[in-house]
């Protein structure tokens, strides 16, 4: 269980996460929507602890999350980045085998190369592992980057928009992925209301900062507060 | 790791072959040339390492500490070149492109003026080391915007801090110039010159050297983290500010120890990681051997073929600058228009 308590964060003397609390089951895809700006990044990227909350507090099955060491905090998160432009020309296989740095020495001699060839297989990316990731696309260097999220073998997965640069096809696959992945906590944020609804199994509404709602997708997309967080006259769909 | 992973590249051992024996070589010629006969320079060499002679040698009291210090500086200014590289996340960073050698000349130089290095002749590798840490942490603090160390605000900090150190550093000379003796002492210097280099400057360079490279190869894993950027960096786990912050001082140990011993030589962190980043890859598990080995066996090389064409006018410094300053040039010109990211283009972030 991962609960949010009173999450503020401030930036230039701007709030752009306000009080937020909730809580996250074990097992479950949650979907993070709400419009451009409202703070969907901000708040996945304060839950990574990239940036420092200005208040409140992040528990991991009762423990503060963020008093942990680094490396500790890696092995139990992993976060995906929306957009990634590296500077160095790293082979994919190099670039997911970085996810081996939070674990300790002996994982790398045994399960190491294993859980690699397993993630990179499993987001279709096992024929790119000697590519260098500066000439992928947008697309297929997202598939690398969900690769190396699961390939730190971390219970909870928080990723920013992940099928943002993705063809249909590998859209899909990264959703039906996402549902196949019983074990761990995924909180993803979206603007496909579509596949929100079709696939996660809970939904968090964010508006300035500040959450609006959670729930099932039936009955989010039942009520009118999806309308009112898009400002939307009809419904979506 | 993988062996496929570094199919895209040339095998390192084939590298760290031709390196060691380019080192070896152009080590023995450093050795072994001068005017006085060979034979009798290591009969010489052999009386005194038995006990037999205390006369000067050339090879030991000249060829020799001259050899370590060019290995020395040559394996500093390139694997100083290449952390900061993957540091500052930009293939094109280097200790004389962003200014940080400025800010170390300068504290040598108000060290020459007030006549310290005569009392104090270990307060030199002190004082450029202090200098570089001084500039690195002005223009990494004052280049940062939101989180992120951005490309163009690097290069015009680092523009506009050499700019301001070396207008200081000519108003001092400028005042200074009826002191012929301390102006030409400052001149040699700042030349980068290996000319009557001693065993004191051995005992300057070495330690710091060693200190440096070895805290670079401890964080190598890190380092490559690094390239990905800081956000990424924490988020796979690395202690960013403390590992930051130790290599910064890994940085300037090795560019204030080159500095101080043998003065400015320009471009050199730039060229070479880049060049073998280009030929091997950029993993920092093999680059930084190959730094060491590449820098050191260049910058040999480069002094022998200076010496072997008498070229009395060019300092190891004039023509690095020279050769450097070409390269960067072509560099630039291969950056492409668009801003898209490469490992020989400026990043677009």
């Amino acid at each position: 269980m991962l609960e949010l308590c009173a999450v503020n964060y401030s930036s230039k003397k701007q709030c752009l996460i306000e009080n937020i609390c909730l809580s996250f089951a074990s097992g479950k895809l949650y979907g993070l929507l709400g419009p451009n700006g409202s703070g969907k990044t901000t708040l996945l990227k304060v839950l990574a602890g990239l940036w420092p909350m200005t208040s409140g507090q992040i528990f991991w099955h009762g423990e503060e999350l963020l008093k942990k060491e680094r490396k500790e905090i890696s092995r139990i998160l992993s976060y995906v980045a929306q957009s990634n432009a590296p500077s160095f020309d790293f082979t994919v296989w190099q670039i997911v085998s970085m996810a081996s740095y939070c674990h300790p020495g002996d994982f790398l001699k045994n399960k190491c190369e294993e859980q690699i060839e397993w993630a990179l297989r499993t987001v279709d990316a096992w024929h790119l592992r000697n590519k260098k990731i500066t000439q992928l696309s947008s697309g297929e260097r997202q598939r690398v980057y969900i690769a190396r999220a699961l390939a730190t073998g971390s219970p909870i997965l928080l990723l920013d928009e992940p099928t943002n640069s993705l063809d249909i096809r590998h859209q899909l696959e990264i959703w039906e992925l996402l549902k196949t992945l019983k074990n761990k906590l995924i909180i993803a944020s979206t603007h496909d209301l579509r596949a929100a609804q079709h696939y996660c199994d809970d939904l968090v509404l964010i508006k300035e900062g500040q959450c609006v709602g959670v729930g099932v997708p039936q009955t989010i997309f039942e009520g009118s507060l999806i309308n009112e967080v898009f400002s939307l006259k009809a419904k979506p769909f | 790791m993988n062996n496929s992973s570094l199919n895209n590249t040339v095998s390192p051992i084939f590298f760290y072959w031709i390196l060691a024996i380019s080192l070896f070589l152009s080590s023995v010629v450093t050795l072994v040339s001068g005017d006085m006969p060979w034979t009798a320079v290591w009969h010489g060499a052999l009386d005194r390492m038995q006990g037999i002679s205390t006369q000067w040698n050339p090879l030991l009291d000249e060829r020799l500490p001259r050899l370590i210090v060019i290995l020395c500086t040559g394996a500093s200014l390139a694997v100083s070149g290449a952390v900061m590289q993957a540091l500052f996340n930009n293939p094109l960073a280097s200790p004389s492109v962003l200014g940080i050698s400025c800010g170390g000349s300068l504290f040598v130089l108000i060290l020459f003026v007030l006549e310290w290095h005569h009392d104090y002749p270990y307060a030199v590798p002190f004082a450029a080391f202090s200098g570089c840490l001084f500039v690195l942490l002005l223009i990494y603090f004052l280049s940062r915007k939101n989180g992120h160390v951005q490309l163009t605000n690097l290069i015009l900090t680092g523009i506009a801090i050499s700019t301001l150190l070396l207008a200081i550093q000519g108003a001092i000379t400028y005042a200074l110039r009826d002191h012929w003796q301390l102006i030409q002492t400052l001149t040699e210097w700042e030349a980068g010159s290996t000319a009557d280099r001693s065993w004191r400057h051995v005992h300057m360079q070495l330690p710091l050297t060693l200190v440096g490279l070895l805290g670079c190869w401890l964080y190598r894993r890190e380092i490559d983290i690094l390239t990905l950027g800081e956000e990424e960096a924490k988020n796979l786990g690395v202690d960013v500010s403390r590992v930051r912050w130790r290599l910064f001082l890994c940085v300037s140990i090795l560019t204030g120890g080159a500095i101080a011993t043998v003065g400015i030589i320009a471009f050199f962190g730039l060229i070479l990681p880049h060049l073998l980043r280009k030929l091997q890859g950029p993993s920092h598990l093999y680059l930084i051997p190959l730094c060491i080995l590449g820098g050191s066996a260049v910058l040999t090389l480069m002094d022998v073929l200076l010496r072997f064409f008498a070229i009395h006018s060019f300092s190891l410094g004039n023509l690095s600058a020279i050769l450097g300053g070409i390269f960067f040039i072509f560099l630039l010109m291969r950056t492409p228009a668009s801003g898209e990211s490469s490992s020989s283009s400026i990043p677009s972030r």
